[in-house]
């Protein structure tokens, strides 16, 4: 595999990751959060900042960033998660807006907009980055099939009719904004070495907003629809990379066109393209029952 | 100085107004906050800046505006037309509002950048003197134009809510649309005029933002993110919070610029954020606005 | 139990890094160890097969097969507009030397990528240039932000990237200053950059009080304003103010009135256009009545872009570009002619620019295709012909050493006019 393709895979990877985390805030518990990719900044930042002026390998100092991640995430959830969607929202732009600020205010440090560059090289980062989308999946899924997960779908985001089943809903938004805000500072970490260098313009709303509408695309209440349209729709660039219309750059049509995609999406089918459907064995089962009896059908309809 | 600065500061605080009562127009019926307003000021800016190009001799400024409007309402009902309405017949959650405005923001920013872009077309001057000093102060005359057809335009809307009879049936469709469409108020004619009103904001401070600050796409965008948190700040679907905090908002950053410096500023300015929604989450107005999703 | 789970999550996965850290650097030098003692036995017998079969083959492969170099330009994206002039200026330019003959009778093919001003695309893209298209040399792009991220990739690849980016952190490490050995810049830094316009105005319009207003968030202002900030102060000069904003501001009318009370006699802008635009007529507005300098963002449109009235505005310019007389006079009007502007694009000089070094080298490279045999030439550039002057490049820092720049300003009816010339 050359390194262009390994490159890729783990930069889908790292995307998938952060949609993931989406989907378990906003596909499940219904929390609106354009300042995701503040918490990757937060991971990246404070790994290699810490490890190279404190001289500490930098696998601790990344648990120290996710540590610091989670901190964040409940000092700003404990005030608002208890307000309407809105403020949450606004928040979470104005927090995404706070840590780039910051970036450039300790510039000794971050070396604000020129970057910070020089970041270790890591041999197995495919590897790590597969083992963590995999494990990261794999809570999420569980988080799904769990009592609260079916409850958040049944009841389509109704918080007032899930409290009234006794949820305690507010705690477990907290949890959940938590949870995925850790998933994002360890997704920046991941990219940070990736990229070996970073720059406060990598986390910006765009990137935040970027993993919303990939959300949304697949499906809020599909895990795999996240993961698909993820993978698929950061995937696409790389392919029409060279294809050119009225002599443009497809590259530039890039936005318009998942804007569009969206637009009809949510129009035509606003459970997103999966719905509510999982893509898993006993899906593939159904499938192939379903096959096998159109066949048989098809036979019987002949004779 | 102090006094410099004020005036700075309430000048920008009146495009913070502008933007952020489209907002809470929309916000007082709908219940979402629409971001695709930055979009539509971002295009009404372009249409301005071609529409005062196109003759020779430039049309008069307030044609100019005027016209604006005028597509910026083309402009909302399109959005609404194209985004919201099925979303609205279909009854799907709110947060499909949310994303769909989001989408259209991005759309019109990106088609913009597409064929115009990223760099800033400057706007012919409309004034032959750009400012004017009274005493040691210097005002800019454009802000005293924006102020003006600020407070006018504010004013109006307050009138027409709560004096006309479409005002009353707005108030009351804000309050519950449900009971309201029992006691024979079309509801579907009220969010077109709801619309018709944002994009005539839009339109206003398309013209306006381009004006002072240059035609670009991620004008709106960027200006809409401080009209969000004046609508906020101010109590979402209240419009004399959304203004009063709007005006909060420019003369406190103007402040914390000047003394303190643009980029600790923003940090500040998150804190007094959560501060405030901490302490008084109902906003300056005090109305709680249930989340009903 | 779910904080539980969240911190047994956190562990696992981070775990795995913590393993794997020692490891890879024992096994890697064991590996180097064997590779050495390989090594020195397959490049005698390579060399001698190589001897044989370039005898044979030597008439008959070389024009067959082109060298393929790629270019890495911000095609869309927010530089888009200086992006697609160097771009223009890369491609031109290998047009010229496949039709003299190209690089000693092998012909040059270049394959250009959107880099979008943005990092991950920029490595993306890197990438699949090396990777898939296996290019022997990259031309870069002229900002900064993609070409921080292939600083050590081309060293660990040996692919020379020629390029215009202007800060110093992209051709030197900025924590020892030494030159990483595959980036090499081909116009004056933006340290240089500032020397000049700052050596212009002490020197020549003898000024001494600077102020800078500078977008904090945009690294192509920072590496200015910091330098010109150092050099005023090294030369007996004062800064009074020192302003920021960053992208997320609309507004800078409070950081104008602070400048205004400052009185500064100057006042250096080092942003792109839009923002130093913005930047002019706030100061203006607030009753700043002294010299502007400019970085060479200030070129046409700057302007169409101001309300306020164009006067005492100084910048920084690489070319003299409509002046017949000047060398680079036929390939701007050639631009300004084939992408049918307006304006002459220092941009489209900098993509020719950039090829012309990389071909110098090229030429004289026994293979021509051998990355870690181009950089040591590239690194010993000197005197080679550019589309305005000629360029040499310092072996310690891979950029020019002798390259000054033009000032500027703007005459009665609004066009560029270049006043003096400042040595480096």
């Amino acid at each position: 595999m050359s390194a262009y393709q390994t490159g890729l895979i783990v930069q889908i990877s790292i995307t998938i990751m952060t949609v993931v985390a989406v989907f378990a805030m906003t596909g499940l518990a219904g929390m609106f959060s354009l300042g995701q990719a503040a918490y990757m900044a937060v991971g990246a930042y404070v790994t290699f900042v810490l490890s190279r002026f404190l001289d500490i390998p930098y696998p601790i100092t990344g648990i120290i960033s996710i540590l610091i991640s989670i901190l964040l995430s409940w000092i700003i959830a404990v005030p608002t998660l208890k307000l309407r969607r809105d403020y949450f929202a606004l928040i979470t732009v104005g927090f995404s807006q706070m840590i780039l600020a910051l970036v450039l205010l300790f510039e000794d440090f971050t070396r604000g907009s020129i970057g910070f560059s020089k970041i270790p090289r890591m041999d197995n980062l495919l590897l790590v980055s597969l083992v963590g989308l995999a494990l990261i999946i794999f809570w999420i899924r569980n988080l799904k099939y769990s009592r609260f997960g079916r409850m958040c779908i049944a009841l389509k985001n109704d918080e007032i009719a899930a409290r009234s089943f006794g949820i305690d809903v507010y705690h477990l938004k907290i949890k959940i904004y938590v949870l995925a805000s850790a998933i994002a500072s360890f997704a920046g970490i991941l990219m940070a070495l990736r990229n070996r260098v970073i720059t406060p313009d990598s986390f910006g709303w765009a990137q935040s907003a970027e993993m919303q509408i990939f959300l949304f695309f697949g499906g809020t209440n599909s895990l795999t629809g996240a993961i698909l349209s993820a993978g698929g729709l950061k995937l696409l660039p790389e392919f029409v990379r060279d294809v050119t219309l009225f002599g443009v750059s497809m590259q530039e049509y890039r936005t318009i066109i998942y804007a569009i995609l969206i637009i009809i999406v949510i129009n035509f089918r606003p459970q997103g393209i999966l719905g509510e459907k999982e893509i898993n064995f006993k899906w593939l089962k159904n499938l192939y029952r379903r096959f096998k009896q159109s066949i048989l059908k098809k036979n019987e309809s002949y004779d | 100085m102090a006094l410099q600065l004020t005036i700075n500061g309430i000048s920008i605080g009146a495009i913070y107004a502008l933007i952020a009562v489209g907002f809470a127009v929309v916000f007082n019926i709908m219940r979402f906050s629409n971001f695709a307003h930055g979009g539509m000021i971002s295009a009404c800016a372009f249409i301005s800046f071609f529409f005062q190009r196109a003759f020779d001799p430039p049309p008069p400024f307030f044609v100019t505006v005027l016209f604006s409007a005028v597509c910026g309402m083309g402009i909302a009902l399109l959005i609404d037309t194209l985004g919201y309405r099925r979303i609205r017949l279909k009854n799907s959650p709110k947060i499909y509002y949310f994303l769909m405005s989001l989408t259209f923001a991005i759309l019109i920013e990106q088609i913009l950048t597409v064929f115009f872009g990223t760099d800033i077309y400057g706007f012919p001057s409309v004034f032959k003197s750009q400012t004017f000093e009274i005493g040691s102060m210097i005002f800019k005359t454009m802000n005293i134009v924006i102020l003006a057809v600020s407070v006018v335009i504010l004013v109006a809307l307050v009138w027409m809510i709560n004096k006309t009879k479409i005002g009353l049936a707005i108030r009351a469709v804000a309050i519950n649309a449900d009971t309201s469409r029992l006691m024979g108020i079309n509801s579907s004619v009220i969010v077109t005029v709801i619309f018709i009103i944002a994009g005539v904001l839009a339109g206003v401070s398309g013209v306006f933002l381009g004006v002072q600050y240059g035609v670009f796409p991620s004008v709106g965008p960027s200006m809409m993110l401080k009209g969000f948190i004046a609508s906020i700040i101010g109590g979402l679907g209240s419009l004399s919070g959304a203004i009063f905090a709007a005006l909060a908002l420019g003369l406190i950053e103007m402040f914390l610029t000047f003394f303190i410096g643009a980029t600790e500023a923003t940090v500040i300015l998150f804190g007094i954020m959560l501060a405030f929604l901490f302490i008084r989450p109902q906003g300056i107005m005090g109305i709680i606005v249930e989340d009903k999703a | 139990m779910k904080k539980l789970l969240l911190v047994l999550l956190v562990l696992i996965v981070v775990l795995p890094l913590a393993a794997c850290q020692g490891e890879p650097a024992e096994v890697a030098e064991e590996v180097e160890e064997v590779a050495e003692e390989v090594g020195e036995e397959a490049e005698e017998v390579a060399e001698e097969v190589a001897e044989e079969v370039e005898e044979v083959v030597e008439e008959e492969v070389e024009d067959l097969e082109p060298i393929v170099i790629g270019s890495i330009q911000d095609l869309s994206g927010p530089a888009s507009i200086p992006g697609q002039a160097n771009a223009w200026g890369a491609e031109y330019a290998v047009q010229v030397i496949n039709e003299n003959g190209g690089i000693n009778g092998r012909m040059l093919e270049i394959i250009t990528l959107d880099c979008k001003n943005d990092l991950n695309e920029g490595i993306n893209a890197y990438r699949k240039l090396v990777d898939e298209h296996e290019v022997t040399a990259i031309i870069g792009p002229p900002l900064s932000n993609p070409a921080s991220g292939w600083v050590e990739l081309s060293e660990e690849d040996q692919v020379p990237i020629v390029g215009h980016f202007m800060d110093e952190v992209c051709t030197t490490d900025p924590d020892t200053g030494e030159a990483y050995p595959y980036m090499f810049l081909a116009e004056p830094s933006c340290s240089s950059q500032s020397f000049a316009i700052a050596k212009f105005a002490m020197e020549e319009l003898g000024l001494t009080k600077f102020a800078t207003l500078y977008n904090t968030g945009n690294a192509f202002a920072v590496a200015h304003a910091k330098p010109f900030m150092e050099y005023v102060v090294d030369n007996g000069g004062e800064v009074v103010g020192e302003e920021t904003f960053t992208w997320a501001d609309t507004d800078y009318s409070a950081q104008a009135l602070k400048i205004v009370q400052a009185a500064p006699e100057a006042v250096f802008l080092s942003d792109y256009v839009n923002q130093a635009a913005l930047a002019y007529d706030f100061l203006r507005d607030a009753g700043y009545e002294g010299v502007i300098l400019g970085a060479n963002t200030l070129a046409l449109p700057f302007p169409d872009l101001v309300k306020n009235e164009v006067y005492d505005l100084y910048y920084l310019q690489n070319y003299d570009m409509l002046n017949p007389e000047a060398g680079g006079y036929e390939l701007f009007t050639t631009h300004m002619e084939d992408v049918g502007t307006d304006y002459p694009k220092s941009n489209a000089g900098f993509g020719w620019d950039a090829v012309q070094v990389l071909v110098a080298a090229m030429r004289k490279a026994e293979d021509p295709t051998n990355g870690p045999e181009l950089r040591d030439l590239l690194e010993q550039t000197d005197g080679v012909e550019l589309a305005e002057r000629t360029i040499t490049i310092d072996p310690a820092t891979h950029r020019p050493s002798n390259m000054g720049m033009y000032i500027a300003d703007y005459d009665e009816n609004m066009q560029i006019r270049i006043l003096t010339y400042i040595e480096p």
